[in-house]
C-alpha cells in the first residue's frame, strides 16, 4: 500500500492542510513542534483508526484551532486507488471511496480491515513504525534482552509479548513456586494444606478395618450368644424332660417288667358274655348248692332242739305226763274239792275227812297229727336224700322210726288212761257215805295225792327245770307250769309240724334246687368242655390268669397312657432313679455353665457395642472427605490461575521465538545487505548459530551481539528491522513511517541510513519525518516537504 | 408387589468442586446423601414394600468409613424389622474382589457375587419374584454379563426383575456393556439398571431404565433426583418416581443486560436468582449470556465475582450457593494476532499439553488427581481460552480502565 495524499480536516496543529506524498521516498522536515509526530500519528489513526481511549498519556490530537476532527487519505492498495475519510474521533465517520471506479464502499472499516490485513494499529506500529524511542530503548538493553530483542525482530510486537510475557510470568510465580516443596506462595500452602488433609483423612480410615473387625467380631459373639443360648434352651428343656422322668421312671421300671412278664400265651378266650353266663350259672349253682344245704342242713330235727329233744327223750314220760295232766289237774282240783270236801266232810266229819286227789297227768289228747305225720316222713325222705353218709342215716331213720313209735303207743296209752280216770271219777264220789266218803275221799286224796307224788318224782326225775319249769309247792301252780310248759312243747310240736311242712316243700324245694343244679353243672360243664377246661379251679384258674392278663393289661394301659408323653428313649437309658438324679444334676451343672458363658459373651458384646458406637459416632471421615475434595477443587482452580499466567508467558515466549526462528534466517538474509551498508562494509556478515545471532567482520572475526558498540546494535536493529519489512512484503506491504530516528547517529552514519532508506523505498514507500534539515544535503529535493 | 429400584447412591462420595463453603452449608453437604438415602428408608417402611433393588454402586470403596458402615447396617436392620428384604449388588466403584471380604449385613440382605444368581421371593399374595442379578469384582468389566443371565423361568416364577450395572458402551465398554435388545429377549418383567446417574429410560414395557442417584453430587448431577417405586399394574410393572434430593444442583441460564460495573452484576444476579419460597439449599451454576467487559469477565474468571456472590446471598440467608460462573459467549473470547496466527496456533499446540503442563507446575506435585484432571484436553484447552483472555486483558488495558464509548 502506498500513501498518495493527507488532507487534514482538523488533527492536533493541522487545520485545512494537504500534502502530497512521493510514492517512494517521502520527507518532511520539520522543527520541534512543527508537527512531525502529530503529522505520523494522523496517518496511523487514518489507517487503523483514531484512539477510542482517554487517559493522561494519550494525547487524542484534537484540533487545536477548532474544526472538523480527521480528515483523508488517498491510498492505492494492490494497483487500486481509494480514498479514505474519517471524521470525528469519537463516533467517527468512515467512508471508503474506490475512486477508479468512482464508488463508495460500504462498511468501509470492514473492508478497509481486510485491505490492510493482516495488520492491527499495533502491528502496523511495531513492524512499520520507526521511532528514536524504538532505538533509545535498543540502547538501554541489556545484553540478554538485546540479544534477545534483536533475534525477535521477526516477531511483531515482541517487545509488548515480551513485557507481557514477564507479566505472566511474575503473577504466577506470585501464586505457585513450581519448582519446590517447601515454599510460602499461597498455591504451595494450599498443597501442603491438601496433604495435610489426606494425611487426616487416612488416619482417620485407619480405625475402619480395625472397625470391620471389631464388627465380624461382635458378629461372631452374636453368633456365640444364639448357639449358648441354644445349648441353654436345649439343656433346659433336657433338665425338664429328665425332671418329669423321675416321677415317671418308676411307672417305666414297671411297664417294662410288667411287659415282660405278661403271659401273651394266655390269650383272653374267655368272651365277656361267656364269663358273664359262666358268673351267673356258677352263681346260680352255688346258689343252689348253698340253698341246697342249707335247706338240708337247716331243718331242725327234733334232734335239734333241746327241748323237743328231751321230749323225745323222755317222750313216753312226758305225753303220758301231758295226757294226764287234765287228770291231774281235776285230781288236784278235785282234791282241793275232796280236801275241802274233805274238810267240809272233815269238817262234816272234821267234818268228813280227805280229799281224794289224783292227779291226772295233763296229757294232751294225742291225736294223731297228720302234720307231724308228714314232717316225720318229710324227715325221713329228707335223710334219705341228705347227702350223708349211709350210716348216719340210718341211724337218723331208726331214731325217728323208734320215736315214732314209741310217740304211738304213748297216745294210745294216754288215751286208754283217760277214760279209765273218767270212769273213776264218777264212781268214787258219789257212793259212799261220809266217812266213808271221807275216808274214801281220802283215799282219794291219798291216791290222789300218790298220783301226785308219782308225778312228783317224775318230774324229779325229769328235771325240767332246764325248760322253765320250776317246782312249785302248789301244785296248782306246778300244773299250770306243765300246762304251760307243754303248752311249750305242744306250741314247740306245732312249730315243729309246721317246720316239717316247711321241710317237706324244702324237700320238694330241694328236689326241685336239685334238678336246677344238675341242670346248671350240666351247662357250666358244657362250658367248661368248651373252653377246655377241667373243672371250677381250673376255669377259675384261666378266668384268675385272663384277670390277670386283663389286669396287666390294664395296668400296662394305665402305664402307657401315664408314660405315654414321655420319652421312651430317655427312659431306657436310665436304669434306675439314681442315674436319673445324677443326670439331672449333671444338667443343672451344664446349664450354670452355660449361664456364666452367656454372661461372659454379654459383657464382650454390651463392651463392644460400646466401642463400635463411638467409633461409629465420629463423622470426621466424611467430613475430612469433603474437606479433601473442596481442597482439590480449591487447588485446580489456583492451578489453572497459576497455568493460565505461566503458559501464557510460555506461549508468548514460544511464538516469540518461533516466529522469529521462522523468518530471522530471512530476515538476516536481508539485513546482511543492509547492515554491511550501514556499517559501509565493516561487517561482512550475519550468522545465526545456535539461535544466537553473530556478526562476521570484515576481517572475519566473529563477534557476539554483546561484542558490539552501542552505535553498532542500532545499527544493527534497524537493519534487522528493515529486513523484517522487506521480509514481509510477501505477505503485506506497508509504507514505513520512520518518525526522527537515526538522530544521535553521527553524520555518516546517517548518510548511510539515508542511503538504504533510498534503496528500501524502491519497494516500500517511506515516510521519514525529521527535524534534520541537513537531510536537503544528501537527498533529493522532490522528495522533501516541509512543514 | 411393590419394590424399589435404587443405584448409585455413593454414600461418602464428597461433593466435588466445591470451594470455601460455609460451615451450615459443609454439614448439610456431609449429610445430604446419607439423609436422602434415610429418606428413602422412611418410605420404604411407610410404604411396606416387599423389597429394594439395589444396582450397584452403593458406596466407595475408597471412601469407606465406619460412621457409613454402621449407618448403612442401622438403616438394613430397620428394614429387616419390617421384613423388608434388599437385593444388594456392587458396581465399579464399591466392587468387591472377594465374597466375605466385606462386611456380613443383617440377614434380610441378599447379596450378589461375581456370578450371576437368581434369587426367589415369595410375597404375601402367594406370587413369587424371581431376582437375577451380579456384581462387579474388579473396577472394569469387560464383558457381556447379560449373556449369562438366564431366560425367565415362568415355571418358577410370576414375576422376574434383572439387576444390572453396567453401560451401552459397545463392545469396546469397561462396564458390562449391553444391548436394550439383548436384555428384553430374557423376557424379564423389569430390568433395574444402574451405573448412569442420570434418569434414563431405554424401554417402556417391560421398563428397562436407570435410576439415577438418590443425590446430586456434583455439577453434571443436576436435577432432582430419587428413586423409583415400583407398583404391580394389571401384570405390569410400572415405576415411578419417588424425590429425595437434599440439596439440589442446578444449572441457570442468566441473560443480563449489558453490565458496566461488578456492583451492578452482583445485583443482578441476586435478583436475577434468588425467589421467595425456596427453602433448601441449592448449588448453583451459572451460565452467563451477556456482554461483559473485559475487567468483568476477568474477575468473573478468577473466582472473584463468584466469591462476592456467595457473600452476599449469604448475608442475605439465602439457600442459595454459587459454585461456579461460566461464560457462554465465545466471540468475545481473546483472538490470535492474526499476522502470526500459524505461529500461535502451533506454539499452542506445544504449550497446551499435558507433557507441557506437568513439566511447569505438576513436576513436585505427585497426585493423582491434579494429573487426572489435567490430562483432559477439554481442561487444556480451558487453560489456552483463559491464558488467550489474559492476554487480551492485558493488552487491553494498556492505559485505560475505562471505555470511553460507555460514559456515564
Amino acid at each position: 500500500m502506498k500513501i498518495t495524499r493527507i488532507k487534514i480536516y482538523g488533527f492536533g496543529r493541522w487545520l485545512n492542510q494537504e500534502f502530497k506524498l512521493n510514492d517512494d521516498l517521502q520527507i518532511f522536515v520539520g522543527l520541534n513542534e512543527a508537527g512531525k509526530s502529530t503529522l505520523v500519528a494522523f496517518i496511523v489513526g487514518m489507517l487503523f483508526g483514531f484512539s477510542n481511549k482517554r487517559g493522561h498519556h494519550q494525547n487524542t490530537y484534537e484540533p487545536l484551532n477548532g474544526g472538523v476532527y480527521g480528515g483523508e487519505l488517498n491510498l492505492v492498495i494492490k494497483g487500486v486507488n481509494y480514498l479514505l475519510t474519517r471524521k470525528n474521533r469519537t463516533s467517527t465517520v468512515t467512508s471508503l471511496y474506490n475512486t477508479d471506479l468512482g464508488i463508495e464502499i460500504k462498511n468501509a472499516n470492514e473492508h478497509l480491515a481486510q485491505l490492510l490485513a493482516p495488520l492491527t494499529k499495533e502491528s502496523f506500529q511495531q513492524i512499520y513504525g520507526f521511532s528514536q524511542l524504538d532505538l533509545n530503548e535498543i540502547i538501554e538493553l541489556d545484553e540478554q534482552e538485546l540479544k534477545k530483542r534483536l533475534q525477535e525482530i521477526g516477531a511483531v510486537g515482541a517487545r509488548d509479548w515480551r513485557q507481557l510475557a514477564n507479566t505472566f510470568d511474575k503473577k504466577a510465580q506470585g501464586m505457585f513456586a513450581a519448582n519446590s516443596k517447601t515454599g510460602k506462595r499461597p498455591l504451595n500452602e494450599k498443597m501442603k494444606q491438601y496433604r495435610r488433609l489426606v494425611k487426616e483423612l487416612q488416619v482417620a480410615k485407619q480405625n475402619f478395618p480395625e472397625y470391620r473387625q471389631l464388627l465380624q467380631e461382635q458378629q461372631i459373639n452374636e453368633q456365640k450368644l444364639g448357639e449358648l443360648e441354644q445349648a441353654i434352651k436345649t439343656q433346659n428343656t433336657l433338665q425338664q424332660e429328665l425332671t418329669n422322668l423321675q416321677p415317671l421312671l418308676g411307672l417305666y421300671k414297671e411297664q417294662q417288667l410288667l411287659i415282660n412278664s405278661i403271659d401273651k400265651s394266655v390269650a383272653p378266650k374267655i368272651a365277656d358274655d361267656l364269663q358273664q353266663r359262666v358268673t351267673e350259672l356258677t352263681f346260680q349253682r352255688d346258689n343252689l348248692i348253698e340253698e341246697i344245704n342249707r335247706l338240708k342242713q337247716e331243718p331242725p330235727t327234733a334232734n335239734d332242739d333241746e327241748l323237743l329233744v328231751f321230749f323225745k327223750k323222755h317222750e313216753q314220760t312226758l305225753q303220758r305226763l301231758e295226757h294226764e295232766l287234765p287228770n291231774y289237774q281235776q285230781m288236784i282240783t278235785e282234791q282241793k274239792i275232796l280236801e275241802q270236801q274233805v274238810q267240809s266232810l272233815k269238817q262234816q266229819l272234821n267234818k268228813q275227812q280227805a280229799v281224794d286227789v289224783e292227779q291226772r297227768p295233763i296229757e294232751q289228747q294225742g291225736k294223731l297229727s297228720l302234720p307231724l305225720l308228714f314232717l316225720f316222713l318229710g324227715l325221713v325222705i329228707s335223710i334219705v336224700f341228705i347227702p350223708i353218709p349211709w350210716l348216719s342215716k340210718g341211724i337218723g331213720l331208726v331214731i325217728i322210726l323208734g320215736s315214732g313209735g314209741w310217740y304211738g303207743l304213748h297216745i294210745k296209752h294216754n288215751l286208754q288212761r283217760q277214760s279209765t280216770k273218767q270212769k273213776l271219777d264218777n264212781t268214787v264220789l258219789g257212793q259212799q257215805p261220809l266217812a266213808q266218803k271221807i275216808v274214801a275221799l281220802e283215799g282219794e286224796i291219798g291216791s290222789i295225792q300218790l298220783k301226785i307224788s308219782n308225778v312228783d318224782q317224775i318230774l324229779t326225775h325229769l328235771n325240767l327245770s332246764k325248760f322253765t319249769f320250776i317246782k312249785q309247792a302248789d301244785w296248782h301252780e306246778n300244773i299250770v307250769q306243765l300246762y304251760e310248759f307243754f303248752n311249750l312243747i305242744h306250741a314247740k310240736q306245732a312249730q315243729w309240724v309246721t317246720m316239717e311242712a316247711a321241710i317237706n316243700y324244702q324237700q320238694k324245694h330241694l328236689q326241685e334246687l336239685e334238678q336246677q343244679l344238675e341242670n346248671i353243672v350240666a351247662q357250666i360243664k358244657a362250658i367248661y368242655l368248651g373252653l377246655q377246661v377241667d373243672d371250677d379251679e381250673d376255669y377259675y384258674w384261666q378266668l384268675s390268669q385272663q384277670t390277670i392278663y386283663a389286669e396287666q393289661q390294664a395296668k400296662l394301659k394305665v402305664l402307657n397312657q401315664q408314660l405315654a408323653t414321655s420319652n421312651s428313649l430317655l427312659l431306657e437309658q436310665y436304669t434306675d432313679a439314681h442315674q436319673l438324679t445324677g443326670a439331672i444334676e449333671e444338667s443343672k451343672a451344664k446349664i450354670n455353665e452355660l449361664n456364666q458363658k452367656i454372661k461372659t459373651i454379654q459383657d464382650q458384646i454390651t463392651n463392644l457395642r460400646v466401642t463400635l458406637k463411638s467409633l461409629a459416632n465420629d463423622a470426621s471421615v466424611e467430613k475430612l472427605t469433603q474437606a479433601v475434595a473442596n481442597s482439590q477443587a480449591d487447588i485446580l482452580q489456583n492451578l489453572e490461575n497459576y497455568l493460565a499466567n505461566s503458559l501464557a508467558a510460555q506461549w508468548i515466549d514460544q511464538t516469540l521465538l518461533a516466529t522469529s526462528a521462522d523468518r530471522l534466517p530471512q530476515i538476516i538474509k536481508q539485513a546482511k545487505l543492509f547492515f554491511t551498508e550501514l556499517t559501509l562494509k565493516r561487517y561482512t556478515d550475519i550468522k545465526l548459530e545456535a539461535n544466537e545471532l553473530q556478526l562476521i567482520t570484515k576481517n572475519n572475526e566473529l563477534l557476539k551481539i554483546e561484542q558490539l558498540s552501542k552505535g553498532t546494535s542500532e545499527q544493527l536493529y534497524v537493519a534487522l528491522r528493515l529486513a523484517f519489512v522487506v521480509v514481509l512484503n510477501d505477505v503485506v506491504k506497508m509504507p514505513i513511517i520512520i518518525d526522527d530516528a537515526f538522530v544521535n547517529f553521527d553524520d555518516q552514519r546517517k548518510q548511510e541510513s539515508y542511503q538504504l532508506l533510498k534503496e528500501i523505498s524502491r519497494n516500500n514507500q517511506v515516510i521519514y519525518v525529521t527535524a534534520d534539515s541537513r537531510i536537503k544535503d544528501v537527498v533529493d529535493q522532490r522528495k522533501i516537504t516541509a512543514l | 408387589m411393590r419394590f424399589i429400584h435404587t443405584a448409585d447412591i455413593h454414600l461418602g462420595h464428597p461433593f466435588l468442586g466445591l470451594q470455601n463453603v460455609p460451615e451450615k452449608l459443609a454439614t448439610l453437604i456431609a449429610n445430604a446423601t446419607t439423609t436422602s438415602f434415610s429418606k428413602m428408608i422412611d418410605l420404604a417402611i411407610a410404604e411396606k414394600i416387599d423389597f429394594i433393588c439395589i444396582s450397584g454402586d452403593l458406596f466407595d470403596s475408597q471412601n469407606q468409613s465406619i460412621h457409613l458402615l454402621d449407618f448403612l447396617i442401622t438403616q438394613f436392620n430397620r428394614l429387616a424389622a419390617e421384613n423388608i428384604m434388599v437385593y444388594l449388588s456392587y458396581g465399579n466403584h464399591d466392587y468387591q474382589p472377594q465374597q466375605n471380604a466385606g462386611v456380613s449385613w443383617p440377614s434380610n440382605v441378599r447379596e450378589f457375587d461375581n456370578s450371576v444368581k437368581t434369587y426367589y421371593q415369595s410375597l404375601p399374595d402367594g406370587k413369587t419374584v424371581a431376582i437375577t442379578g451380579f456384581s462387579y469384582g474388579q473396577q472394569h468389566v469387560k464383558t457381556e454379563v447379560i449373556n449369562q443371565f438366564p431366560l425367565k423361568q415362568t415355571q418358577r416364577c410370576d414375576f422376574q426383575i434383572g439387576m444390572y450395572h453396567g453401560g451401552i458402551d459397545g463392545a469396546n465398554g469397561n462396564y458390562a456393556p449391553f444391548k436394550v435388545s439383548e436384555l428384553l429377549t430374557k423376557g424379564y418383567d423389569y430390568w433395574a439398571l444402574g451405573h448412569i446417574h442420570q434418569r434414563q429410560i431405554l424401554n417402556e414395557v417391560p421398563f428397562v431404565g436407570y435410576v439415577g442417584s438418590l443425590q446430586g453430587q456434583n455439577s453434571k448431577e443436576t436435577g432432582a433426583k430419587g428413586f423409583y417405586l415400583v407398583e404391580e399394574e394389571n401384570g405390569k410393572l410400572v415405576p415411578y418416581f419417588e424425590e429425595t434430593t437434599s440439596i439440589l444442583w442446578r444449572t441457570a441460564l442468566v441473560k443480563l443486560p449489558q453490565t458496566v460495573t461488578q456492583r451492578e452484576l452482583l445485583n443482578n444476579l441476586y435478583t436475577n436468582l434468588v425467589t421467595n419460597n425456596q427453602h433448601s439449599w441449592q448449588i448453583i451454576n451459572i451460565e452467563l449470556d451477556m456482554t461483559l467487559t473485559d475487567t468483568l469477565l476477568l474477575r468473573l474468571n478468577d473466582g472473584t465475582t463468584t466469591l462476592q456472590l456467595n457473600e452476599i446471598l449469604q448475608q442475605n440467608n439465602q439457600y442459595l450457593w454459587i459454585n461456579n460462573i461460566s461464560y457462554v459467549h465465545e466471540e468475545q473470547g481473546a483472538r490470535l494476532p492474526e499476522l502470526d496466527e500459524q505461529f500461535w496456533l502451533a506454539t499452542a499446540k506445544k504449550v497446551f499439553n499435558f507433557e507441557n503442563i506437568h513439566q511447569v507446575a505438576l513436576k513436585k506435585i505427585p497426585e493423582l488427581f491434579i494429573a487426572e484432571y489435567f490430562e483432559q484436553e477439554a481442561v487444556q484447552t480451558k487453560l489456552k481460552k483463559q491464558a488467550l483472555e489474559l492476554m487480551q486483558q492485558e493488552l487491553a488495558d494498556v492505559g485505560s480502565d475505562m471505555d470511553e464509548d460507555n460514559t456515564d
